[in-house]
């Protein structure tokens, strides 16, 4: 079976599960392994299908009847490599579902059938080449995600992030048709192919468009991908009021759609030319905008979900930079602008088997202990290890140490961003902001790890997750310690997915050299060095040391809580106190700052509600209240409004001819 | 019987009315009404499919020295007109027979008034397929005000203080503003006239041809009152406070024939009229524009602080009228194309709306959405529906609205109104907001009042019309080719070129 | 079309007593006067229909079905509904003497814009002579004092008398602007004309049995 074929075929099954599922609604487990099956068939299918692409030559085509729609598939290894993370990580959030969502004691028709679409949805929205179909694919994926999100509909405050959700998705989506119907303005069509074919003459002749359309690009998919001062408003409260295995699926991989929309539009789009490195420029600072943002107000939380989400918007950030970083080096024609590019999508991969991971794990303790609330936990890793053992990988792998997957990405990121001092001389400077909210990742995902498994216990008894729900923690937990210590073939396969877009890319061990360790090579010299063995080796000894210097010394001991024991459970420390001690010992110090304060921006983000929505919502409703207030029922001011309209359109015919 | 153009043209038009007048003389008979309605309103859909095959043959067929034409134009609305006459009729078969108004009324004045309701029904079927297919100037203008005087009485059914307000708003508002377009008619016939050598100078077909010799302030004037007349019938703002207090009012077959095809009658009455001077004239289409995005807007605005769900689709249907008379008025062959586009995907979505709406009025007696949620748990036919109408509205794929939306912001996008793109986007983002809000807020959250725990799905009779009404829309949304030559035959009509 | 002197004479005198009868018609408290007032003004648009018709025969067909449906069946109508109505109506929004300012300045502003522009909006050259151009500005100033009736009377009852002046006054307009329009038309347009105001009374009538009121003012229970 060729690449297509397989491709195809996963769409098939994955309809086919739609349907199914549909019809065993009543039975949850019966339907869970269901979706699982035709799930993972689905999805195994266009894994492998997207791996032949990016191995291979040949990209996949399929040439529909040309009356409906001429040929709308297309998958060349930009996309090939989007499928590969949809598919791995959807595999994991069907076998998580079918357990998982028996605790919400609801019908499953409303959920198995959205999630396979939903999966088919996303996988769509990157194997094609006609705008038309994108938008449709697109459109769909929200759709599909939306149902998923409201899925725990008798809650208001769910509806209500849900329609957050939808709304800006569509304000995203009329920024993307507004792009559209320039481009095809300018074009004369639909084509990915002709758009990139007309770029060269539409940034001479019409400069103002093509800065319009890519800004309308960058907006509309910024807000998908969670970009900060767009994305923040629904992403925080549409990740916690999704099942978990959606919130993964919506963090781990659909926020990474806006990601795939910036690379088609203004790295495979555009030539390289100075449009492109002004817009990467752009995008850098928005991302670093976004970490510093996302990273912060993350410490700030006292729910998980709602932490990993705004933790996602800072993650996000860093992959943004990496690819503005990279769009703007790529004129200059420096390596650097592949390390950067190959930083970000690594990143992007990263990101989404961790954060998959943190927001299954979260999914795992709302199962069990029914809450997402810190100050209602503790204590966890007596009764629930194993998810304890997954989210310390995930945290490791999210706070970027080494050998975890995260380090590799950021260490990348970081390095080539200061390298191009020359440059560009404002990105070492956020090279740096990287590097403090990489320490401040390290804090809330302490914040975590503390709050829920350390700390006093809320009950004795051990009761861990469910096998399938297990496995797929365990399986994620594994691959962010492998996709760190063997970085180099995640990384080639990132290499691959370059290739496409990128004309006359250096091959793999141009630019990283060869053998299990990387070293980046800056006109043929290796500019660092990571050499997982080595590390490995040495936090080895490092452990033994560590171990043996502790080992007489460990006892076991009640936690300290002030010499009594509280009378209440939320007398204890909170988890506020991780926050608390960061905002006395930097912001306090520095009170004259003219930034913008962290508490404030938290708070815009903490509540969007309250800052953003409810000013304009009474703004717009006065308004409204007034025009509605014209039509007061009295019949004379009706017949007066006719004379009014006559003299209107009086003016107006005579007026404009 | 042979079936020439006239036979066929005169049947669909006169089919409806010996029906109209045997429900009448029947109206104490029980059982014969109803039957009777349906086979009325079958009629004309049943001739409408021969008819769109001999004007996709022929191009347009006409009749009686071209008294009667239909053109691909017509077309579009003769099978909208007759789909959704028929559909209505088939919801008003259960629906009309509710109990509180029996008892309120006794049972045999409500037979009585049943049967003249019915008999109007038919009767406002006829008068809207006569102005379609007439090709005189002034009998088109007979022909709206016919269509008003027939409804009046059936806006004002239920004979209650609202429903009678509604009515005698309805009818002095749509007389006042209509008679304003018999000056417009009868000004473009007696500037024609002596222009014309051949033929009666009523025809359209005979003034197109001439109309570059007709001064041009004739032409701007009677386009201002064109503009007022058969805008107010169209419900274009700020000719509109007739329609939402009629759409609530009415009983919800009459809110779906208003709504759907109805102030659909009015806007082809505007196309008909300003097409003769629309190639021409820039300032018809602006000023036609203005109006239109105002509509748009303003409607969506109201729709979003209603309460009452069909109050709210009665602004909703003032925003989607703008919509397609945006469309036309850009007046590219993309615009017309989206207009048409977006016409077919109103006759679909609306209707259906109001008959989901219908259905939880059935079942519950409830539509304000403030009393309503949580109905879907009992009614998810109802629901899936009713959002799948919500969802074409606000221009979601792979539904039929989304498609014509798409059209008509390529279409202004293509035209270089950028503002105007913009707007058309605003106002559906407006719509979006507005119409998935009353869907969820009627059909999910918590059951605000004890009624609605008894809620149950409403008979097939009621449901078998929204069926039919959300497969054609998801039909139209992912296979448009099935409309293109009909869309494409109106588009590239000579009289908008 | 060529007239005598004395009939441009009485077509004048005519549509003079026209407008006074139609303001007449407006203002005048007492429903059955404003009735009967109607029915004079609708003799008198037969009568001037009836006088342009020595020029023109076939208008004497249009100042037929005038006399039947203007004159017969809508007063009739009219006079068959005011029975149990109170005899005055309800007191309207301008009154007497403010209305008559108004009316004045209409008629003068009406006169002097078909005088002044009569090119501008006449479709054809014989409209622009006389005695048509005074019709046009009768009629038009008709149907503005229809206008100005049904927007400043509060009584449903007389919107509908001012409805009637306002098509009345559409009618009188097609004599100079489409004398050529058909007799069928013709008999469409008012067959229109007395349908729609037939289901005016009926919803009214039924207005006054289920609400008690026929104050516009009252009726306004749709809002919003």
């Amino acid at each position: 079976m060729t690449g297509t074929e397989l491709l195809l075929c996963g769409f098939g099954i994955l309809l086919v599960g739609a349907i199914l599922t549909a019809i065993f609604g009543r039975w949850a487990i019966l339907n869970g392994w269901i979706a699982f099956i035709f799930g993972f068939i689905g999805n195994l299918l266009t894994f492998i299908a997207s791996l032949s692409f990016l191995m291979g030559e040949g990209n996949a085509t399929y040439i529909m009847e040309e009356a409906i729609l001429p040929s709308i598939f297309y998958v060349d290894k930009l996309g090939a490599l989007f499928i590969l993370v949809i598919s791995f990580i959807s595999i994991f959030a069907f076998l998580y579902s079918i357990r998982y969502i028996e605790h919400y004691r609801k019908n499953t028709a409303l959920y198995y059938p959205f999630l396979l679409l939903f999966t088919l949805g996303m996988i769509g929205v990157v194997s094609v080449k006609n705008m038309f179909a994108f938008l449709v694919f697109w459109e769909f994926m929200t759709l599909t995600s939306y149902l998923l999100v409201i899925y725990q509909s008798e809650r208001p405050e769910n509806l209500l992030a849900g329609f957050r959700y939808f709304f800006w998705s569509h304000i995203a989506a009329g920024c993307i048709m507004i792009s559209t119907a320039l481009l095809f303005v300018q074009t004369n069509s639909f084509d990915f192919f002709i758009f990139k074919g007309t770029m060269p003459k539409i940034s001479q002749q019409h400069p103002v468009i093509l800065h319009s359309i890519l800004a309308l690009f960058l907006i509309g998919f910024g807000i998908k991908a969670g970009m900060f001062p767009f994305g923040n408003f629904w992403l925080p409260d549409a990740h916690p009021a999704a099942p978990s295995p959606v919130s993964a699926l919506l963090s781990g991989v659909m926020i990474k759609t806006g990601v795939y929309g910036i690379l088609r539009f203004f790295l495979w789009m555009l030539p390289p030319s100075p449009e492109q490195g002004v817009w990467g420029a752009i995008i850098a600072f928005f991302g670093v905008l976004s970490l510093t943002f996302g990273t912060f107000s993350a410490l700030e939380q006292e729910d998980i979900k709602r932490l990993l989400a705004f933790s996602s918007i800072g993650q996000m950030g860093y992959i943004l930079l990496g690819i503005g970083v990279g769009l703007a080096l790529l004129p200059k024609n420096t390596p650097l602008s592949y390390f950067a590019f190959c930083a970000g999508i690594f990143h992007l991969m990263n990101h989404a088997v961790f954060k998959g991971l943190l927001f299954l794990s979260a999914g795992s303790i709302l199962y069990r202990k029914g809450t997402r609330d810190f100050g209602r936990l503790g204590g966890l890793i007596r009764s629930m290890p194993y998810t304890f053992f997954a989210v310390v990988m995930g945290a490791l792998a999210i706070g970027g140490l080494p050998p975890f997957s995260g380090f590799v990405s950021k260490w990348l990121l970081v390095f080539s961003a200061t390298l191009s001092a020359k440059l560009h001389y404002e990105f070492p400077i956020w090279a740096m902001a990287a590097l403090f909210a990489g320490g401040i990742s390290i804090a809330y995902i302490l914040k975590y790890l503390g709050s829920a498994f350390l700390g006093l216990r809320i009950d004795e008894k051990r009761e861990d997750v469910p096998l399938t729900m297990q496995i797929s923690q365990f399986v994620l937990a594994t691959f962010c310690l492998l996709m760190g210590v063997f970085a180099v073939y995640p990384l080639q396969v990132v290499h691959f997915s370059l290739q496409d877009s990128i004309p006359n890319l250096p091959s793999y061990s141009q630019l990283f050299g060869t053998g299990l360790s990387i070293t980046p090579q800056l006109r043929g010299l290796a500019v660092a060095i990571w050499n997982p063995l080595l590390i490995l080796l040495s936090l080895a000894i490092l452990s033994a040391i560590f171990y043996e210097f502790i080992r007489g010394t460990k006892k076991e001991s009640e936690v300290w809580v002030g010499g009594t024991m509280p009378p209440q459970r939320t007398l204890i420390y909170h988890s506020h106190g991780f926050f608390l001690t960061l905002r006395k010992g930097i912001w306090s110090n520095i009170p004259n700052l003219p930034l913008p304060r962290v508490e404030r921006l938290g708070r815009l983000s903490a509540s969007p509600g309250e800052d953003v929505y409810e000013p304009l919502i009474k703004m717009g409703r006065g308004f409204i209240d007034k025009l509605r207030r014209a039509h007061s029922g009295l019949l004379q001011t009706y017949i007066l409004w006719q004379v009014i309209g006559l003299a209107i359109a009086l003016l107006l015919i005579f007026g404009l001819k | 019987m042979v079936c020439t153009n006239a036979n066929l043209i005169l049947l669909l038009v006169l089919s409806p009315l010996p029906f109209s007048l045997a429900v009448l003389l029947l109206r104490r008979s029980y059982t014969l009404k109803e039957p009777l309605t349906i086979i009325g309103s079958f009629i004309p859909l049943a001739l409408s499919i021969p008819i769109l095959q001999r004007v996709l043959d022929e191009g347009y067929i006409s009749a009686f020295n071209e008294e009667f034409l239909i053109d691909p134009l017509s077309a579009i609305f003769v099978i909208g007109i007759s789909f959704v006459g028929f559909l209505a009729s088939i919801f008003a078969f259960r629906y009309m027979r509710q109990e509180p108004l029996i008892r309120r009324v006794g049972i045999e004045i409500f037979e009585r008034r049943l049967g003249i309701f019915y008999s109007l029904f038919l009767f406002f079927l006829s008068t809207m397929l006569w102005s379609v297919t007439t090709n005189n100037i002034v009998i088109l203008w007979v022909a709206i005000e016919a269509t008003t005087i027939a409804s009046a009485l059936l806006v004002s059914f239920y004979w209650d203080r609202r429903g009678l307000e509604a009515g005698y708003k309805y009818i002095l508002l749509l007389t006042i503003g209509v008679t304003f377009s018999l000056f417009g008619c009868v000004l473009v016939y007696s500037a024609s006239a002596p222009f014309i050598i051949s033929g009666s100078p009523l025809l359209f077909t005979n003034i197109k041809g001439i109309i570059s010799r007709i001064p041009a302030n004739v032409i701007l004037l009677s386009a201002v009152l064109f503009t007022v007349g058969f805008g107010t019938k169209a419900g274009l703002a700020p000719f509109h406070p007739w329609l939402p207090d009629a759409y609530a009012e009415a009983p919800t077959p009459i809110s779906v024939i208003l709504s759907g095809i109805m102030t659909e009658t009015g806007l082809y009455a505007l196309l008909r009229t300003l097409g003769l001077f629309l190639p021409s004239y820039g300032a018809v289409a602006s000023s036609l524009l203005v109006l239109a995005v105002f509509s748009m807007i303003l409607g969506a605005l109201l729709a979003m602080v209603q309460g009452d769900l069909k109050r709210l689709l009665a602004y909703s249907s003032i925003s989607q009228i703008g919509y397609i008379a945006m469309g036309l008025s850009v007046g590219t062959y993309l615009g017309y194309y989206g207009a048409f586009y977006q016409l077919v995907s109103h006759i679909l979505a609306k209707p259906l709306l109001f008959m989901c709406v219908g259905a939880i009025i059935y079942s519950i007696a409830l539509r304000n959405i403030d009393d309503l949620g949580g109905v879907g748990k009992h009614m998810p036919v109802t629901m899936a529906c009713f959002f799948i109408g919500a969802f074409s509205l606000s221009g979601i794929p792979p539904l039929a609205g989304f498609l014509s939306k798409l059209t008509l912001i390529i279409a202004s996008a293509d035209a270089h109104l950028w503002w105007l793109l913009v707007l058309t986007l605003l106002s559906s983002l407006l719509t979006l907001f507005y119409a998935v809000r009353a869907a969820y807020t009627a059909f999910w959250g918590k059951e605000k009042n004890e009624a609605i725990a008894k809620a149950k799905e409403a008979p097939l009779s009621i449901l078998f019309p929204v069926l039919t009404l959300s497969i054609l829309t998801f039909l139209f949304g992912v296979y448009p080719q099935l409309l293109y030559p009909l869309l494409h035959a109106a588009s590239v009509l000579a009289p908008f070129k | 079309m060529e007239y005598s002197e004395t009939i441009v004479k009485l077509i004048s005198s005519l549509s003079f007593a026209m407008i006074v009868t139609s303001f007449g018609a407006v203002t005048t408290r007492n429903l059955r006067y404003a009735t009967y007032i109607y029915a004079v003004q609708a003799l008198l648009m037969t009568t001037i229909i009836a006088l342009y018709a020595t020029a023109a025969p076939t208008l004497f067909i249009w100042s037929a079905v005038a006399f039947i449906t203007k004159f017969l069946i809508i007063t009739w109508l009219l006079l068959s509904f005011i029975k149990g109505l109170p005899e005055y109506e309800i007191k309207a929004i301008i009154g007497f003497a403010p209305s008559a300012v108004i009316a004045t300045v209409l008629v003068v502003l009406l006169y002097e814009l078909t005088h002044k522009y009569v090119h501008f909006l006449a479709p054809t050259s014989m409209a622009t002579e006389e005695p048509f151009r005074t019709n046009v500005a009768v009629s038009l100033t008709i149907f503005a004092l229809g206008l100005y009736g049904i927007l400043t009377r509060r009584d449903a009852f007389k919107t509908a008398i001012g409805l009637c002046l306002l098509e009345n006054g559409a009618h009188l307009s097609l004599v100079s602007l489409a004398p050529g329009l058909h007799e069928t038309v013709i008999i469409g347009i008012v067959t229109d004309v007395v349908l729609g105001v037939y289901m005016l009374l009926y919803i009214i009538k039924g207005l006054r049995e289920v609400a008690g009121t026929t104050d516009t003012y009252q009726l306004t229970e749709l809002h919003w």
